[in-house]
């Protein structure tokens, strides 16, 4: 039904174009079949009145019809109504006018009055069907749209779940035995975890973010992790100047820190030494994560963040798949991410 | 005096355990460890009769470690979040410690031991089962004399059953482990390897050619020239997934 709501004529428009449209009809009288000006305004008002009338009636009529085969349908229902809007037309004026030049005139032009009608309302009927089936395709591209981004907002916030528990309670066990054993130093550290919290949180609504600012998020964590793993975790951090006011998604860097970390702590034995480059390469922002890597080692199945969501994820930002590319030389593992400009 | 052995990668970690342990004056801690290789090392050492076991360490987890064990002391386990392996142990009846660790909840896992109703041996043989079958089915980890060595799945050439142990060849050699055939057959991807004999499971991309042998048996000629006899069934096996 939505073709009632949809109506093409609505009304002070219509009403607009019919008057216009009855005046040039009466001047086309008067001009070209010798009309008297009375004549030919009568003639004109009449027969678009009902014309006028049809369209309204036909508009009405178009909100029930089924959606199969509608179009042969207001063609059936077009001809029906002009032949009908015209003819009454034609009988009203026969009544009113006695002129027998005119009535003469009045027979003759049937035919030519029974087209024009039929035209009228044919074009404007189809006019209002696919105005209507726009509408309709119109309102489902904008909830297919909507609905896209919802599920990649679930996504998002699943992915960024995923983070955190391990990462929590280990540090609330790092915690727990700073307490008993340094407890100045715990103090610090309930500091460093809110600190890190908070910015999680606040980071949560934001789906871009400047490099800066992603650092800064990202030397929290390291403070955290730092306390774990001091005894074998380095991190060097090394980004150029003009490179840190570039935005990048949110939840890009840290996850490839993460895996970098966790290959880096958990593949190898001994020191860990983690570097991270950022570089403006024209307008694109280049980042580089090298951790060290044993080529023994086969991660157990399950334990990584795995670089596919992240693909997948630039891959829906960008239309991309060569924004993220890894390459293994004898002991270190790195990935190479570009970010272009925000889309 | 008890013997314990705390395996954490965690300096914190280890600490806090201490710390709780100081209480129970009959236990003695006789290693800290940092990760599953020095941690083999030191249950041959010193034989402990208890040992702290965090799961998630470098290179080796906890259960591989364990699997590299024999005997198996007695373990209790710590994590701080792995829903599989807590399932495992609630399956198994198996004592474990949730990171954060409390000292009541740390003190009743020891008086259970103390009280010598610890998890059983067979129960912590029974988990080992489970979660190498289902969690590590990308590399097997055995142990060469003191060396322990760490087998991607993709490098193994053929399983061969060889009394109590099965043989894993690679390219590099053989290497034995204290597990049943049936166990891999099962734990493996059976689109990769197939039983195509009773004392072998066979890698399908080790193939290189196949060839009648006696009346209703073949033989695998691999990559690197070496046969390995196929029976009948193991033939029927293989025409299936080959699609011959």
């Amino acid at each position: 039904m939505t073709a009632s709501k949809t109506l093409l004529v609505s009304r002070l428009p219509f009403a607009g174009v019919m008057v216009v449209w009855t005046v040039a009809y009466a001047t086309g009288l008067y001009y070209f079949y010798g009309l008297e000006i009375q004549l030919a305004a009568m003639d004109s008002f009449f027969f678009n009145l009902l014309t006028a009338t049809a369209i309204v009636l036909m508009n009405l009529i178009s909100a029930y019809l089924p959606r199969t085969g509608i179009f042969q349908m207001s063609m059936g229902i077009a001809l029906v109504f002009a032949f009908l809007s015209q003819w009454l037309g034609q009988q009203a004026l026969a009544q009113l006018i006695t002129d027998s030049d005119y009535l003469t005139f009045l027979d003759q032009s049937m035919p030519v009055r029974w087209t024009l009608g039929f035209v009228i309302l044919m074009a404007v009927s189809s006019a209002a069907i696919y105005y209507a089936r726009w509408r309709e395709l119109a309102e489902e591209q904008t909830r297919h749209t909507d609905t896209r981004l919802v599920a990649r907002e679930a996504e998002l916030r699943k992915l960024q779940l995923q983070l955190q528990p391990h990462f929590l309670f280990n540090s609330l066990n790092s915690l727990n035995a700073l307490i008993v054993t340094k407890p100045d130093q715990a103090q610090k550290m309930v500091q460093q975890l809110s600190d890190f919290l908070r910015l999680t949180i606040h980071r949560a609504d934001a789906p871009w973010i400047t490099l800066a600012d992603e650092l800064a998020y990202l030397e929290t964590y390291l403070a955290i992790e730092k306390v774990r793993f001091g005894h074998r975790l380095e991190v060097n951090m090394d980004a150029e100047e003009t490179a840190k006011n570039n935005v990048i998604p949110a939840l890009v860097l840290q996850p490839l820190l993460e895996n970098a970390i966790k290959f880096g702590l958990y593949g190898t034995i001994g020191k860990t030494t983690i570097l991270l480059s950022a570089t403006l390469i024209e307008k694109d922002l280049q980042i580089e994560i090298t951790n060290p890597f044993d080529k023994e080692m086969q991660p157990a199945a399950g334990s990584g963040f795995g670089l596919t969501g992240l693909q997948r994820r630039l891959y829906l930002l960008y239309a991309r798949n060569d924004l993220l590319q890894t390459t293994l030389s004898d002991n270190t593992f790195t990935v190479k991410l570009v970010i272009p400009p925000q889309p | 005096m008890i013997k314990a052995i705390l395996i954490d990668d965690e300096p914190l970690s280890r600490e806090i355990l201490k710390n709780y342990l100081a209480r129970f004056s009959q236990i003695v801690v006789a290693a800290e460890c940092n990760d599953g290789f020095e941690g083999v090392k030191a249950i041959q050492q010193y034989q402990p009769d208890l040992v702290f076991l965090d799961i998630q360490m470098p290179k080796i987890n906890g259960f591989e470690m364990l699997e590299l064990v024999a005997p198996l002391p007695a373990v209790i386990f710590i994590t701080a979040f792995d829903e599989f392996a807590l399932k495992a142990f609630e399956a198994n009846a198996i004592d474990y410690l949730l990171k954060p660790v409390s000292e009541a909840r740390f003190a009743k896992a020891v008086q259970k031991f103390l009280d010598k109703s610890l998890q059983p041996v067979a129960a912590t043989t029974r988990l080992l089962d489970t979660m190498s079958a289902h969690a590590q089915n990308n590399r097997i980890v055995v142990k060469t004399g003191s060396r322990v060595k760490i087998i991607p799945v993709h490098e193994i050439e053929y399983l061969e059953a060889d009394d109590d142990f099965v043989k894993i060849v690679t390219a590099e050699g053989a290497f034995l482990k204290n597990k049943t055939l049936a166990f891999y057959e099962q734990s493996l991807d059976p689109q990769q390897f197939v039983r195509v004999h009773r004392s072998y499971l066979l890698r399908i991309s080790q193939i290189a050619k196949i060839e009648p042998y006696q009346k209703e048996t073949h033989l695998a000629i691999l990559r690197n020239g070496k046969q390995i006899p196929i029976s009948k069934t193991g033939y029927g096996k293989l025409k299936v997934i080959l699609g011959i």
